[in-house]
């Protein structure tokens, strides 16, 4: 059966959550009737690293689930290219360039890391290498490893020479923070105030001295770098922005079975100290 | 004294937190009362991971010394110490969310 992927032609991610979001629930209601699912790709002219990390994350755990997936590739010649640069759909070890390809992971998160910190140490520009870098990742990764019961989950990093963007991003399909604070009797009204309360520090950890990571990963982000981040959990979107921010959405007629945390942001001039961010 | 190091353990980098845990069991498994634990190699340790390392440190009835830690490395242990001595509770009460107007999509 056929999926077929509109995705609109646009860099912004918030424009781009809901289609992608629709797909990966396609793919998902089609794989439960079939065991051979087909994403059509033909009409997609662009989309930013941020939708093809969902729809990677969402066709390698079908393929892990022993469903056979097919893509028709896009049309536009630069998107095929970029898609196998990123080792899209389900990656690969080859690395080109200063794009980390794709990496999927059910378990074992350190491994898939230390070699995305090896890359950034080896290709991306020297003010971000060491701490920068490896403080954003390895949170967010610990952050799936802690709280998520995922069984699939991706990262992925890129640096735009040419743009001079950097772009992260690290999704899972376990339990969403709305579902968490549920889980853990934490109220909110909305699954976007849900996630507004775990990026100032709310943790559904009973330990001290938790809460601290998410937190920091966006300071570093909007403050540090002056970047942007976006975090999307089963209905709830928020963007945060530099000067502290927010934009919050709510998915009417979708939801995400998991988190999405995508970071963009251009290269320093120097190196930043993150420590007062921590 | 029994010597344990990391890099062989782990990696160059210290991630997540079930990462030390492994590391944990070993020793806690070890009839040594006391460990060395060699930071040759490390270079980066998360701050999840610091925190994880201090915790499993004083819950372990062993002496534990840590060598040739990285500077880059105390900074991030001397950190979790100083907000150990400030932290303040967060209840789990509702927080207010920011005023920013929602938007449906």
């Amino acid at each position: 059966m056929v999926v077929v992927c509109n995705i609109p032609n646009t860099d912004d991610p918030v424009t781009q959550v809901v289609p992608c979001i629709s797909v990966v629930n396609s793919l998902e209601k089609e794989s439960l009737s079939n065991c051979e699912v087909i994403l059509d790709m033909s009409k997609v002219t662009w989309a930013c690293p941020f939708s093809f990390l969902i729809l990677g994350n969402k066709l390698n755990e079908l393929v892990q689930r022993g469903c056979l997936i097919r893509t028709i590739p896009p049309f536009t010649d630069s998107v095929n290219e970029y898609l196998k640069k990123i080792g899209f759909p389900l990656g690969h070890k080859k690395i080109n360039g200063t794009s980390f390809p794709i990496r999927h992971f059910a378990n074992n998160p350190d491994k898939e890391c230390v070699g995305l910190f090896k890359f950034v140490e080896e290709t991306f520009p020297q003010t971000l290498r060491g701490n920068c870098i490896n403080y954003l990742l390895g949170e967010l990764v610990d952050n799936i490893d802690q709280h998520s019961r995922y069984t699939h989950a991706s990262i992925m990093a890129q640096f735009f020479p040419k743009k001079n963007i950097v772009d992260i991003g690290v999704i899972d399909n376990g339990l969403s923070i709305p579902r968490l604070f549920e889980e853990n009797r934490i109220p909110f009204l909305t699954d976007s105030e849900a996630i507004e309360s775990a990026l100032q520090g709310l943790s559904t950890k009973k330990e001290a001295r938790r809460g601290y990571g998410l937190p920091a990963v966006h300071k570093i982000t909007t403050e540090g770098l002056k970047g942007v981040g976006y975090i999307i959990s089963r209905r709830g979107c928020i963007h945060v922005l530099p000067n502290n921010v927010r934009k919050s959405y709510i998915l009417q007629n979708h939801i995400y079975n998991g988190t999405v945390i995508y970071l963009r942001f251009s290269a320093p001039k120097e190196k930043i100290n993150i420590h007062p961010y921590l | 004294m029994k010597t344990i190091k990391l890099h062989e353990r782990l990696s160059n980098y210290l991630i997540t937190r079930n990462s030390l845990n492994r590391v944990f069991n070993e020793i806690n498994s070890l009839e040594d009362d006391k460990i060395e634990i060699d930071f040759d190699k490390i270079s980066f340790i998360s701050r999840s991971c610091a925190d994880e390392y201090l915790k499993l440190k004083s819950n372990c009835d062993k002496i534990i010394i840590e060598k040739n830690c990285l500077e880059s490395v105390k900074i991030i242990f001397d950190l979790i110490e100083e907000q150990s001595s400030k932290q303040g509770h967060i209840s789990n009460t509702r927080m207010v969310s920011a005023s920013a107007p929602i938007v449906l999509l």
